[in-house]
């Protein structure tokens, strides 16, 4: 009888996890308002099929992103970090990740970042007030879906490498060479890229800037079907693609600047506790199911001790993050901060995922992507097949935005200056 | 009670004073900073107003630990401040007033509360007293302390170190800390007041939390220390800092060392509100800062190379502080099994 109260009682660690938010939102008023708004509105805004569906990581519809993005936008809350004159509240970089974790932690599926947390933050900064105009309401309202390109064949790691050319023909650009590892660019409208416009000096120097229609002629976007068996990106290849000069941002030769301040914005957001959290409570309702062979893994203090370890590993983060988002609000360089929120919440995620696949190992479940076998009568914890898919998936994390390997690269040079 | 009696200025000044006593102390021995922090009224740092002292919380306790680990103070800071003081002053002891003020203005020494059961001393209770039989220890500062305090059946008792019965036997821990074994042939410990076990609880989290401040001012020393010989350390031509796998473990560390600051104000500062999670960040907060301090310790000696292994560079300080802290309050597997048990996956 007491094990069925345990199982009842299936989320012990739903309280710890929020305690770090609970201490952050009682020394600033500010973050409990959000919180407070974010809960009550995934309470009764989030459709419960959509829920189940990210909680059983199924793959999602171009539909779905589009629904969600639209109830968050109604409630202003899509962009909200927007300045108040573009229709957002003008909230910090540390507001909007509180929204985020909420939001990640009620089983949202990704916020798709391309329009309303990348490209739009370079318009309003960068951009001209007839580009803004142009641009930036349509991202507000889901009507354009952005992809991003930038990474090439032979510019990964090395981004400053990139070799599509834009070559400059009287009131346009013609645009030459391939992107590739486009995320759901077989979604989008528009695509930013960064293209060589010259070849002189350092190769950073001759990058610009640009805003591509993905249906321009010229440009044919192909699949790249990933291990975990999901179209999720893609090669994008550009044939003689004519751009109009009104489509560059800021100066031409100077996108690489304009490129940095997107990644440092990305990868500052990088540390996705919410999203953690989530997968590590998916994680505690396996281990106090029943499994197939093994009765419930958490009553081996070994596995007690690994699911306490990692809900401490994110409230470490959650705490960090707060800080090192406080000081990059306060107008810190956001550079080796964004790449340490990065590395250690990228590193975290695959701690998890791996401890998922664990528990499948133990309870010697078949490993196979087709079939998603339940693993509990309730159908409230992940089906085996969607946990594998979210291993071979999350292997990503540590490689995309800049490897692992990169971002301490970049720590040792802007933090330790070595 | 609740910290948080300084504000953000307040709290500024109070950190260059204690980095500056820690500075000027630095690894001299054993309670060559007592004095001076008698002085300075850190001493009283976190008794009530009440009871003349500054009304500081856990946020400037760990504040002033994190300066003495950075220079490695040798002082019973957390066992007579952090912990006796503190059980002193809520145990609302009225006899124990006088002990308190000593403690304040550096004059005695206390520590404990210790659960006799816990360390195989024999204890029984007899009228207003706890007599005791047994060996204990070492326990540091112990040589330093007078009074020894002993918690049983939810009361308070003092055991002065000069009586009859009791032998002290000197010894040094690992780090240089000052101890002693205590022998105790039937000894005499007098009841003070009664003490609540929430009381006793949220102590060990307290030193726990005191600890890792502690140990992350050891793990930013060691951090600031290998990354400057890396800078300065030449091999094949050029400086070893300039090797990627140098670089990555420096980061490696230096990421070790922020996750552990983050945790330990946030547990400081979640204490100070008394939050009911409190207990369990505490607990992460010393787990967080054992892994770091062994990572930190041991690759710090490794990009030491062969320097690293002698005592006189200083880095075997360090680490042998550091092996100290991990093993008070509680180990890593103390703790995630406090965290487990605090949502009811106990054993």
């Amino acid at each position: 009888m007491e094990g069925r109260a345990d199982v009842k009682d299936a989320h012990g660690y739903a309280r710890l996890q929020g305690a770090l938010t609970d201490l952050k939102c009682a020394e600033e008023p500010a973050l409990d308002a959000i919180r407070r708004e974010v809960r009550e509105f995934c309470a009764t805004q989030m459709p419960e099929a959509l829920r189940r569906k990210v909680g059983a990581n199924e793959p999602l519809t171009k539909d779905d992103h589009l629904d969600w993005h639209r109830r968050l936008k109604d409630a202003g809350l899509l962009t909200a970090h927007w300045p108040r004159e573009y229709g957002g509240r003008g909230w910090t970089r540390v507001q909007r990740w509180t929204f985020e974790t909420e939001v990640y932690r009620a089983g949202s599926p990704w916020l798709v970042p391309f329009g309303i947390t990348y490209v739009a933050p370079v318009l309003y900064t960068f951009g001209t007030k007839a580009q803004i105009d142009r641009w930036l309401p349509r991202i507000a309202n889901c009507e354009h879906w952005w992809a991003q390109g930038y990474s090439e064949p032979d510019a990964g790691s090395d981004l400053a490498a990139v070799a599509t050319r834009a070559r400059r023909e009287g009131d346009r650009y013609v645009v030459n060479g391939q992107k590739t590892w486009t995320t759901m660019a077989q979604w989008a409208n528009m695509i930013f890229i960064l293209a060589r416009t010259s070849d002189d000096a350092k190769p950073q120097r001759g990058i610009s800037f640009l805003l591509v229609d993905i249906n321009s002629p010229g440009v044919s976007v192909r699949p790249i079907e990933t291990i975990d068996e999901e179209h999720h990106v893609n090669e994008v290849f550009f044939d003689n693609v004519e751009v109009p000069l009104d489509n560059l941002i800021g100066e031409e030769g100077s996108g690489w600047r304009y490129a940095k301040f997107l990644l440092d914005n990305e990868r500052l957001l990088g540390a996705e506790v919410g999203r953690a959290q989530r997968l590590i409570s998916d994680l505690e309702t396996l281990l106090r199911s029943d499994g197939p062979k093994t009765g419930r893994l958490i009553d081996d203090p070994e596995w007690r001790r690994r699911l306490a370890s990692l809900n401490s590993e994110a409230l470490v983060l959650e705490s960090l993050a707060h800080d090192l988002l406080a000081q990059a609000d306060a107008g810190r360089d956001p550079g080796a901060l964004a790449s340490m929120l990065k590395l250690i919440g990228s590193e975290l995620l695959r701690k998890i995922t791996t401890a998922q696949v664990d528990v499948i190992d133990t309870w010697g479940l078949p490993v196979e992507l087709g079939t998603g076998a339940r693993v509990n009568g309730d159908g409230s914890a992940p089906a085996a097949a969607g946990i594998l898919r979210r291993y071979l998936h999350d292997l990503a994390v540590t490689v995309y935005g800049g490897s692992s390997e990169i971002q301490r690269n970049i720590i040792a040079k802007a933090a330790l200056h070595l | 009670m609740s910290g948080g009696a300084f504000n953000r200025d307040e709290r500024a000044a109070f950190g260059e004073t204690v980095a500056r006593i820690a500075l000027d102390h630095a690894r001299q021995g054993a309670m060559a900073a007592w004095s001076k922090l008698a002085e300075t009224g850190c001493l009283a740092l976190p008794f009530p107003a009440r009871l003349d002292g500054l009304g500081g919380g856990m946020e400037e306790i760990c504040i002033l630990m994190e300066a003495a680990g950075r220079d490695l103070l040798t002082e019973p800071y957390a066992e007579s401040v952090v912990g006796a003081g503190h059980v002193l002053a809520e145990a609302d002891a009225t006899g124990a007033a006088e002990l308190l003020s000593a403690i304040a203005a550096g004059a005695a020494i206390v520590v404990g509360p210790t659960f006799p059961h816990d360390v195989g001393l024999e204890a029984q209770v007899d009228g207003g007293a706890l007599s005791l039989s047994g060996t204990f220890g070492p326990v540091p500062f112990a040589d330093v302390a007078g009074v020894l305090l002993f918690a049983s059946d939810d009361k308070l008792f003092r055991l002065d170190t000069a009586q009859d019965g009791l032998t002290l036997a000197p010894t040094t821990l690992i780090d240089g800390t000052p101890a002693a074994v205590l022998e105790c042939d039937g000894c005499t410990a007098t009841y003070i007041a009664d003490v609540p076990d929430r009381l006793l609880r949220v102590n060990h989290h307290r030193l726990a939390v005191a600890t890792s401040a502690e140990g992350l001012g050891a793990i930013s020393a060691l951090n600031a220390m290998t990354l400057d010989y890396a800078k300065v350390r030449r091999q094949f031509g050029v400086a070893i800092g300039s090797f990627q796998v140098i670089q990555h473990r420096l980061v490696d560390m230096k990421i070790e060392e922020e996750r552990a600051r983050a945790i330990v104000y946030a547990a400081a500062r979640a204490m100070d509100r008394e939050m009911p999670e409190a207990g369990s960040l505490a607990s992460i907060a010393k787990a967080t800062m054992n892994g770091a301090a062994r990572h930190v310790a041991e690759m710090a000696i490794q990009i030491h190379g062969g320097m690293g292994l002698a005592s006189e560079t200083g880095v075997g300080r360090y680490l042998k502080r550091l092996m100290k802290l991990r093993s008070s309050y509680g180990d890593d597997t103390a703790h995630l099994d406090f965290i487990s048990c605090e949502v009811r996956d106990c054993a």
